[in-house]
This record gives structure tokens, C-alpha cells and sequence, in this order.
């Protein structure tokens, strides 16, 4: 949070709840900073050169219909994640490390509070990410009828994603001396668990490997999704897969809030 | 004294006779495989489907021999007969090889085949059989496959929406960056 917006009062919030008068802080220098609409360029840009690739390249648009808006729906989630990673890794480290967290931790408000509108902010360019993925999913699946079901399913199954890497990054962030830690912690850990829904279908063979699939959310949710666009499978007809990153989104969650009491100045001492 | 056709004439006969013995006798064994040993058939042998369609066929493997058979490696085949569609068995199907442990004499298997149809065109699949050495390849049938309305994006009025949707961004980062300074 800059100096510039946390000297602001919060009116409107201000006889609410602690975490609501953090998370309208939050937005508002997340929003209103130019920061937030700075990301959702670069991300409208990626899909638009994607799209435009799709309909125009020759050795891409050999993709059916359907799996060209898998594709799109895929670098939704993976940008999407992506941006609520990275903005919930600096949460607290940034803050450490610019010298704003004493300003911070002396206002009244419970150190969980800051964490919930810190987390609120950053689940708010995944919807940022999934409002403007919108246009594009309905262009790339206008003729096949898979708008609906392809901008509901991305919806469910991203935002147990974005719910489950904001804790992630909400807890990196809240022990991590420094920024570059956290950020980089953050980022190998998304890496990670985006990994095996990109192994050969040779490696997901065995207990281990069957194990593996089934414990990582992300490959759960991304074959909810698959199987959503591509094989025309209803909302509801999968939803088992996304069992796994409800429970990793609520444990993760719970986890950070938990922990939140030790946040202090110097994560070492805490 | 022999003279040169007779020379000649005798080298023939003697390489004649020396060839089975070398050479024309691997040919010979090489042109006249063993008869295979198990015989591959098809539960059908022609499908339709639409693309990302899954389809499941069978394949029973039987030991047409008088000997157990051991280490029998069965392998699904895909292929297109049109020289413009191209087709990577990988994406088809995961699991195009599989085993048989053992097989006694004149018993049967039958193994599952899933394939996901990923691109239109005639294609033709099949399912051979060899040994762990090997041996000789009995092979079924083909299934003739016939994967039909594939849906590609149409490119029209794509510049619209890829130029417009970030311009809209800009324009509204624009009018933010301009408020704040104007508030500073």
C-alpha cells in the first residue's frame, strides 16, 4: 500500500468491518494506482495476439473449434493465477521491505483483517482477468455453443485456483524476509503445481504418477475444464475433479489466517 | 583348355550352387516367414465420430499355435489415407502398446482400445501383435474411421476484437493515470 492512498480515510467503510475498510484500501491503490489495469493490458494483449494466432496462423488453426477455446480458457486461469500469485506475494514483504508494515501494524486493525483485504485485492485481478477473458471466450466458441458452459466452468474452477494461490502467497509473503523471496518462492511454487498437467500422459501412469494428478489442483481443475469444453461434459458431471482444489483453496486459507497472528516486522522474530 | 564362356558358364553354376547355401537362403527364409503364431481381430470395422469424440473398440489375440505364448506385445496402429491431414498417434491415444503375459494354446484376450478423435479425415486403425523377440507381426484388420465435422475459427472480424479489447484497457488506464495526477 502506498503512503499516498493508506493516509486516505475510509469513509464508506470505516464503521464496517476492519477487513473491509483494508480490502477498499487495497482495491483502491491496487485500481486506482493504474497498477491493476497495467496487468489486465498485458493480459488482454496475450489473449489477443493467442485469438488472433488461432484465426489467422495455419499451423495453429488446424485446433477444433472447442479446443481453441480450452486453449484461451487455459491461459485465463494460468495468467490469472499468475497475477494473484504475484500480488499476494508482496502483500506483506513489500511491505516489510519498503518500511510501510510499521505504519501498518499500528492502525487498529487485527493483523487477520489485513490479511483478508490484502487477499481480496489480489482475487480481484482474477476477476479483473476473467471478465475480460469474456469477449474472447464468446468470439472463439460463438458457433460451437460453448460460451456458457466454457465462461461458468472458468469461472468455478478459476477462482478455487485464485482462491487457493492467494493463501499460497498470503503465506509466503507473511515469512519471507524479503520481497524477492517471497516473489520468487511464490512463483516456483505455481510453477510447481502447474507442472504435472503438463507431463507426457506416459508419466501420469503408475500409482505415483495417477497419485501425483490427483492430489495437485491444478491438474484437477484444468481437466474439469478440458473436459467441460472439449467433450461437451456438463457443469455438474465433473465436478468431483474440483473437489481437491476446494480443499486445497479452504486448507491454504484457513492456514494463512491462522498464521496471521505471528505477522510482524521482522519474520524471523515472530 | 575351357574357354571363356565356359569359364564363365561353370562361375555361374558354381555361384549357383553356392548362393542357397549363403545369401539366397536367408532371401529365401526372409521371403517365407513362419506362419504367425496368433491371429488379431476387430470387434468392428468401421466407426464415425465427430472431433473430441471418444470411441472404445476391442481387439481379441489368439494363440493359433500348439505352444504357450509368452511376452506378446500388442500395438495400436493410426494412420490417414489423406497425404493433407496430419496425425500424431500420441494425441489420438495414451496407451497404444499393451502386454500379454501369457497365452495358452488355442485361448484368447481381448484387449480395450480408447482413441480420441482429434482431427477430421479418413483414418485407418489397426492392431498388430508380435513377440518380445521380435517374431513374426500378425496384424487385424482395419477399422476405418471416419472423423467428420471439425469446426475451425472463422478469422472474420477477428482484428476487431483483438484491437479493440486492449485499445478499451488502454483508454481506461489512460483516464486513471490522468485523474491521479490531477488529484496529486
Amino acid at each position: 500500500m502506498s503512503e499516498a492512498t493508506r493516509t486516505r480515510p475510509a469513509t464508506t467503510a470505516a464503521a464496517e468491518s476492519p477487513w473491509l475498510v483494508m480490502a477498499e484500501q487495497e482495491l483502491r491503490d491496487l485500481w486506482l494506482s493504474g497498477r491493476g489495469l497495467a496487468v489486465m493490458l498485458a493480459h488482454t494483449t496475450l489473449l489477443s495476439i493467442t485469438t488472433y494466432l488461432i484465426a489467422t496462423n495455419q499451423e495453429l488453426n488446424f485446433l477444433e473449434q472447442r479446443e481453441a477455446v480450452a486453449l484461451t480458457v487455459q491461459v485465463t486461469v494460468a495468467v490469472g493465477g499468475l497475477l494473484v500469485v504475484l500480488v499476494a506475494a508482496d502483500a506483506v514483504s513489500g511491505e516489510r521491505e519498503r518500511g510501510t508494515l510499521e505504519t501498518l501494524l499500528l492502525t487498529p486493525v487485527p493483523r487477520r483483517s489485513l490479511l483478508i483485504g490484502k487477499g481480496v485485492a489480489a482475487m480481484s485481478l482474477w476477476f479483473g482477468a476473467f471478465l475480460l477473458a469474456l469477449p474472447y471466450l464468446w468470439w472463439i466458441g460463438r458457433d460451437v455453443g460453448t460460451f456458457g458452459s466454457a465462461a461458468a466452468g472458468t469461472f468455478l474452477a478459476g477462482t478455487l485456483l485464485a482462491l487457493f494461490l492467494t493463501g499460497v502467497g498470503l503465506l509466503v509473503t507473511t515469512f519471507s524476509q524479503s520481497n524477492g523471496l517471497s516473489l520468487a518462492l511464490s512463483f516456483f511454487l505455481l510453477l510447481g503445481l502447474y507442472a504435472p498437467h503438463q507431463l507426457p500422459a506416459e508419466a501420469s501412469r503408475g500409482w505415483a504418477g495417477e497419485t501425483l494428478l490427483k492430489l495437485d489442483p491444478f491438474t484437477s481443475a484444468l481437466l474439469y475444464l478440458e473436459r467441460l469444453v472439449i467433450n461437451a461434459h456438463t457443469l455438474t458431471q465433473d465436478l468431483p475433479l474440483l473437489v481437491v482444489p476446494a480443499l486445497a483453496a479452504a486448507g491454504i486459507l484457513t492456514l494463512a489466517l491462522a498464521l496471521a497472528g505471528r505477522l510482524s516486522l521482522l519474520p524471523r522474530s515472530g | 583348355m575351357r574357354t571363356l564362356p565356359a569359364r564363365l558358364g561353370l562361375l555361374a553354376a558354381t555361384l549357383a550352387a553356392l548362393l542357397p547355401l549363403g545369401f539366397a537362403g536367408g532371401a529365401a527364409a526372409q521371403s517365407e516367414p513362419a506362419a504367425p503364431a496368433v491371429e488379431v481381430r476387430l470387434d468392428q470395422d468401421a466407426a464415425t465420430a465427430g472431433p473430441g469424440e471418444r470411441i472404445s473398440f476391442e481387439s481379441t489375440v489368439t494363440n493359433a499355435s500348439e505352444l504357450a505364448r509368452t511376452g506378446l506385445v500388442a500395438h495400436l496402429s493410426i494412420l490417414t489415407t489423406d497425404p493433407d491431414v496430419y496425425v500424431d498417434p500420441e494425441d489420438w491415444s495414451a496407451q497404444r502398446t499393451q502386454y500379454v503375459d501369457e497365452l495358452a494354446p488355442g485361448a484368447s484376450t481381448t484387449l480395450t482400445w480408447d482413441v480420441q478423435a482429434v482431427t477430421s479425415g479418413p483414418l485407418v486403425l489397426f492392431v498388430s501383435v508380435t513377440g518380445e523377440a521380435a517374431g513374426p507381426v500378425a496384424s487385424s484388420g482395419p477399422l476405418d474411421l471416419t472423423v467428420g465435422g471439425q469446426r475451425e475459427v472463422d478469422s472474420g472480424q477477428v482484428l476487431g476484437l483483438v484491437l479493440w479489447t486492449p485499445a478499451g484497457v488502454l483508454a481506461l488506464l489512460g483516464a486513471t493515470l490522468v485523474r491521479r495526477r490531477r488529484h496529486r
